[in-house]
């Protein structure tokens, strides 16, 4: 994925200072963007994508308000994939109640290469990101890249034969990583990298939380 | 180690296996392109139009062998329809002979019902392969769809029907002299 991402940590310090039982209490919000390049190609290319940038509904109307004409965002529903396409001449997108929280990916294929801008807020503190037992699609709920250790996903929190698939844009194909003992097997690199706006397919044996800890100091 | 390995592959082949296959049932985007015209051949059609799928396992060349999915959506308008991910009950990852047919929906709820009615306007797409996916792969749309204009369903000419009327008295007669 040729993602060009630029996270501008505009912190927007609403410093909303009150008196409470006598301390003062600090709000601090930081709100930024991020510029996603989509590939896109006439023969249609999927990649996967996440948003982490919280807003008020996160639903696609509003994350994604213009798209080139035919652009479809496929969701994993646990079985199968539900879908919404962009289409100007009628009215926008089919679906556009489609949510897309930070901690969420899906599908998303284009006619032509574009850049979306997801504006939103950076969530932190101490997030959690439930996953299920089999497959979901799963990102980072801030926007970081790195591998899943650093993106507080270690190892030592999934189980062995565990697997994710990383889709590569460009063989349209996934890159399957596989969990034995502590280490991931298969795969270019040593473990599942992901960049910023990128979502993978998580399948684990078991249900569990993926916790991120994160501030802007 | 090994087998490990091919116990987690295996368990997701067999996850897959047990979907069944889909594909996006709209004729714009993900390499399609195939709006679908009125009868003038070059107005594109909008809501008061329905496509459905017909579809055969493998290859077939006889558009008389395909099933109806029973799937009907409506147009979006400019030609295209949207119908999203459709599955195909009792079929995997394999490839398989398609046909988009089209109506005008004040003419029946299903094309078989609008291509009997005289004055009907109705069309089907030339054949054209398809490959269902299943599981975590994403669908494909109908790429190798081709555009098509629709047609009026042709209204019985008076000798059409004098000549079947002459048929039938012939073999009423036949059956008198037996």
């Amino acid at each position: 994925m040729r993602t060009k991402a630029l996270l501008c940590a505009a912190a927007l310090a609403a410093g909303a200072v009150t008196s409470m039982a006598q301390s003062n209490v600090y709000s601090l919000n930081v709100v930024g963007y991020i510029n996603q390049t989509l590939a896109g190609s006439s023969a249609g290319q999927y990649q996967m994508i996440a948003n982490q940038l919280n807003t008020t509904n996160n639903t696609i109307g509003s994350l994604i308000p213009v798209a080139p004409d035919f652009t479809t965002l496929l969701k994993w529903n646990g079985t199968g994939f539900d879908s919404t396409t962009y289409a100007s001449f009628a009215g926008g997108w089919d679906h556009p109640t489609f949510t897309l929280n930070p901690g969420e990916g899906a599908f998303i294929n284009s006619p032509n290469p574009w850049t979306n801008t997801f504006v939103g807020e950076v969530l932190q503190g101490s997030l959690t990101n439930a996953y299920p037992a089999g497959y979901s699609i799963r990102a980072s709920q801030i926007p970081l890249a790195g591998t899943l250790t650093a993106l507080q996903l270690p190892a030592s929190q999934l189980s062995d034969t565990d697997n994710v698939l990383q889709w590569n844009v460009a063989t349209q194909s996934y890159i399957s990583y596989t969990l034995l003992g502590g280490t991931w097997f298969g795969g270019t690199l040593s473990e599942p990298t992901l960049a910023i706006g990128e979502s993978m397919f998580l399948f684990p044996a078991k249900a569990g939380n993926w916790v991120q800890n994160f501030t802007v100091q | 180690m090994k087998k490990l390995i091919l116990t987690a592959a295996l368990g997701v082949a067999c996850v897959s296996a047990l979907a069944q296959g889909s594909f996006l049932f709209n004729n714009g985007g993900n390499g399609a392109n195939a709006p679908v015209f009125d009868t003038d051949g070059t107005t594109k059609l909008g809501p008061a139009f329905k496509a459905d799928f017909y579809w055969a396992a493998g290859t077939v060349t006889d558009s008389t062998l395909l099933a109806d999915l029973n799937h009907p959506i409506s147009f979006a308008g400019s030609g295209f329809f949207l119908g999203g991910v459709t599955s195909i009950p009792g079929t995997g990852a394999q490839t398989i002979t398609a046909q988009v047919r089209v109506w005008d929906a004040a003419s029946g709820s299903s094309w078989a019902q609008a291509a009997v009615l005289p004055g009907a306007k109705v069309g089907e797409s030339a054949l054209f392969s398809l490959a269902l996916v299943t599981g975590a792969t994403p669908p494909n749309a109908l790429a190798n769809m081709t555009s098509f204009s629709v047609s009026i369903v042709a209204v019985p000419e008076p000798s059409t029907l004098a000549l079947a009327g002459l048929g039938l008295a012939g073999l009423l007669v036949l059956r008198r002299r037996k």
